[in-house]
């Protein structure tokens, strides 16, 4: 093979995809890394969004520490990921074994679990807005129905109102963790499943030992996305509470957005966005340890 | 260059910040005229049909009158946050419109406003507009901007609902809180108020409550902080507001709950027997959603030996981009944003501009509720008992600091002292950022 061969099929092999790649990779740099340097510089910054900033070295981070509204705001998010953790999932995933099992109508009740998700973020969180009105919504259903004692302040009441915002968002979202775990049940060795049947093992013991574990890679990703949301959740509180009653319902996203807008502090308000970063940064490399400890993922 | 590459950092970080909750922009740009000026000019979108019909009337009148200069309109859902943003990046519209006096201080002292000083003879701002109001566009000895639509909180009532029971207007704190019992007592919420899906509302309350407990005199010693935010007085008048909460006087104890539209829903259909608003509500009384006649009134002074007060606000101001390559231009159409006939034209709508020489009278077509208005904010400034409402006058981050944790007091997470003395540091903070409102 002569030199000026090789050199051509060395150029192909290894530099053509990456000059393929170049536009986009620099797109993402601009887009992605530009704003996340950004955000460093400002951490460091006393900036007001109008006048130049100017360094303040660790002040930002100092009096991070002493925040009460970012412990607040940190201890909803965990919350918030708490419940995002548990009950769409659990709900999801019984809703699409069941869904998986029926012969008839399977693209029916996809559409009917799924249709939530289409619906807008504000059309979403405006309706339960009604829902929760403490003069026209939910409770006036119940009081009519005898049903006084149920009836709540759903986001007045500061020890029920994060829950009721997660509820709005979790009854949007859940439809979609229903796809991807009917996605996933498609990927399944029916083989295995049926083997265990025949050995005679009951529809429970299928699913925990068979089913569940052929679902962990679909699980995983779930939970790494989950987790990542959870941290960035911001819509819901924003349009159905604004953070309160209080502090009862303030995240670290609509914390930073308030600072940053309302209250001329982006410099500090780019230091709580760090954390938010550092948060996801801890999840992705949490994510990849148990990667490389062999799981599926 | 290393400025230059700070700046697009800087607007990148803030463009990642504001993207969710951003608008996009809907241009109504003017014809392109080759030979024309063409001048920029960035708002909030109109909240009603109507007022973007005279908007679009006042630049068509302006453009009739000056052929050499078009007016390429701007709305945005974040206007004030954009033009932060383009100011900053030294760009931004030749017009600028700030949410207030604050707003534009803060604009010209980082030096993104023309300095106007030398245009006030040439169009006689001194003798046009009033002096409180021109006042708040001047920053360091320089005029930076002129002041629009000067606007108050009052107290929403039906009419007809206090007529057939009698009840009368309160005129201290003892027959307001006879009067909140009395309707409550007929099942009847006192005062809508609601604030879930815009928490800073919360300071049109605040606005209301201080300024008639501690007075015109006080109110502007707390502002200016010769009175302190955490001295007794301002104690006294925060508990009387929480205590109305607390009662239940306002809203049920669900102001935190519900949204603005929500309250007026409870008021409209007769639920609450009054309602806290700006006097830009007139235009939702205007219409057809009440049918009953409403009125409104100022609140009663609520202490002992001072006199009621009506307080006084500017919902803009507007300057000139110091960048700007038509500075003469953009002056022209800001100085005939707020002449006579432009402001004439907005006046049926519920919007005044502090003009010495604007009378409802002279124009056709205005709303009864409107004209009540006018007269009776032009009778508070002629006796001068006008107080300093919240968005222009008090120091910026103890205002936010106070609006943002009042709800945290109603429902027990915070004391009035905690949130006070908190208060006092965040104003001492704003007068070392030299924040405070210059007062002459």
């Amino acid at each position: 093979m002569s030199v000026a061969k090789h050199s051509k099929q060395h150029w192909k092999k290894s530099l053509f995809p990456w000059l393929l790649l170049a536009p986009s990779l620099l797109l993402l740099l601009f887009v992605v890394g530009g704003p996340i340097i950004g955000t460093i510089f400002l951490s460091f910054t006393d900036w007001d969004g109008i006048k130049a900033p100017s360094f303040v070295g660790l002040e930002n981070f100092s009096r991070l520490i002493h925040d009460k509204t970012f412990y607040i705001a940190l201890a909803n998010n965990i919350k918030w990921m708490a419940i995002f953790l548990t009950i769409p999932v659990i709900m999801a995933l019984i809703v699409a074994l069941l869904i998986s099992k029926i012969a008839r109508g399977k693209l029916f009740y996809r559409t009917v679990t799924f249709i939530p998700y289409i619906l807008s973020t504000v059309v979403t969180a405006k309706l339960w807005s009604l829902i929760y009105n403490p003069f026209s919504g939910v409770n006036t259903a119940l009081e009519d129905w005898g049903l006084d004692f149920l009836a709540q302040s759903w986001i007045g009441d500061s020890a029920i109102a994060l829950f009721s915002v997660a509820f709005a968002d979790l009854w949007h979202f859940w439809g979609f963790l229903v796809v991807l775990f009917l996605m996933g049940m498609q990927q399944l060795d029916k083989s295995i499943e049926e083997a265990a049947v025949v050995e005679g093992a009951g529809r429970l013991r299928v699913f925990w030992h068979v089913t569940l574990p052929q679902l962990r890679p679909t699980l995983v990703l779930i939970y790494m996305l989950l987790i990542i949301w959870s941290f960035a959740a911001f819509d819901y509180v924003y349009i159905m509470t604004q953070g309160g009653p209080g502090k009862s319902t303030e995240l670290l996203a609509t914390y930073m957005y308030d600072l940053a807008i309302y209250n001329y502090q982006p410099g500090y308000a780019s230091t709580v966005a760090l954390t938010m970063g550092l948060f996801a940064g801890l999840v992705i490399i949490g994510f990849r340890f148990i990667q490389k400890k062999g799981w599926d993922v | 260059m290393k400025n230059k590459v700070t700046v697009v950092l800087l607007l990148m970080v803030i463009a990642l910040i504001t993207s969710a909750c951003g608008g996009a922009n809907d241009n109504d740009a003017a014809q392109t005229d080759d030979e024309a000026v063409e001048i920029s000019w960035m708002t909030y979108p109109p909240f009603t049909p109507e007022y973007e019909t005279m908007l679009k009337d006042q630049i068509a009148a302006f453009e009739d009158e000056h052929p050499n200069i078009k007016i390429d309109w701007i709305t945005n859902d974040d206007a004030v946050q954009l033009t932060r943003q383009q100011l900053a990046a030294g760009a931004g519209p030749d017009v600028v419109y700030a949410d207030g006096p604050m707003t534009l201080r803060r604009f010209a002292s980082a030096g993104y406003l023309e300095p106007l000083t030398d245009q006030v003879d040439t169009y006689k701002w001194n003798d046009r507009f009033y002096d409180w109001a021109l006042s708040t566009g001047y920053q360091d000895g320089e005029l930076y901007g002129l002041p629009k639509s000067y606007e108050s909180v009052v107290v929403w009532y039906n009419k007809d609902m206090f007529a057939e029971n009698g009840w009368d207007i309160p005129t201290n704190l003892k027959e307001l809180q006879s009067l909140n019992q009395t309707i409550q007592d007929e099942d009847i919420i006192p005062i809508a108020f609601g604030a879930s899906d815009y928490r800073a509302s919360n300071e049109w309350a605040l606005t209301l409550m201080y300024n008639a407990y501690l007075g015109k005199d006080a109110m502007k010693d707390v502002i200016s902080t010769e009175m302190k935010w955490n001295d007794d007085l301002v104690k006294e008048a925060t508990q009387t507001w929480v205590d109305m909460w607390q009662n239940g006087d306002v809203s049920d104890k669900q102001s935190h709950a519900i949204t603005n539209d929500d309250a007026w829903s409870l008021f409209n259909n007769g639920q609450a027997a009054m309602k806290i608003e700006g006097t830009w509500a007139s235009n939702r009384v205007m219409g057809d959603a009440q049918n009953f006649d409403v009125g409104f009134f100022v609140m009663p002074a609520l202490r002992e030996g001072i006199e009621e007060n009506i307080p006084l606000a500017l919902g803009g101001s507007t300057g000139i981009n110091a960048n700007s390559e038509h500075k003469e231009e953009a002056i022209v159409f800001l100085d005939w944003l707020h002449d006579i006939e432009a402001s004439e034209m907005e006046v049926k709508l519920g919007t005044f501009n502090p003009l010495v020489d604007l009378d409802i009278a002279n124009v056709e077509d205005v709303a009864p509720i409107t004209k009540d208005i006018f007269n009776e904010i032009t009778s508070y400034m002629e006796k001068d008992q006008v107080g300093y409402a919240s968005w222009t006058y008090w120091p910026p981050s103890a205002n936010y600091y106070l609006w943002d944790n009042i709800e945290a007091v109603f429902i027990g997470q915070m004391s009035v002292d905690e949130l006070l003395d908190q208060v006092q540091k965040e104003a001492e903070k704003d007068k070392e950022e030299g924040l405070l409102f210059e007062f002459e």
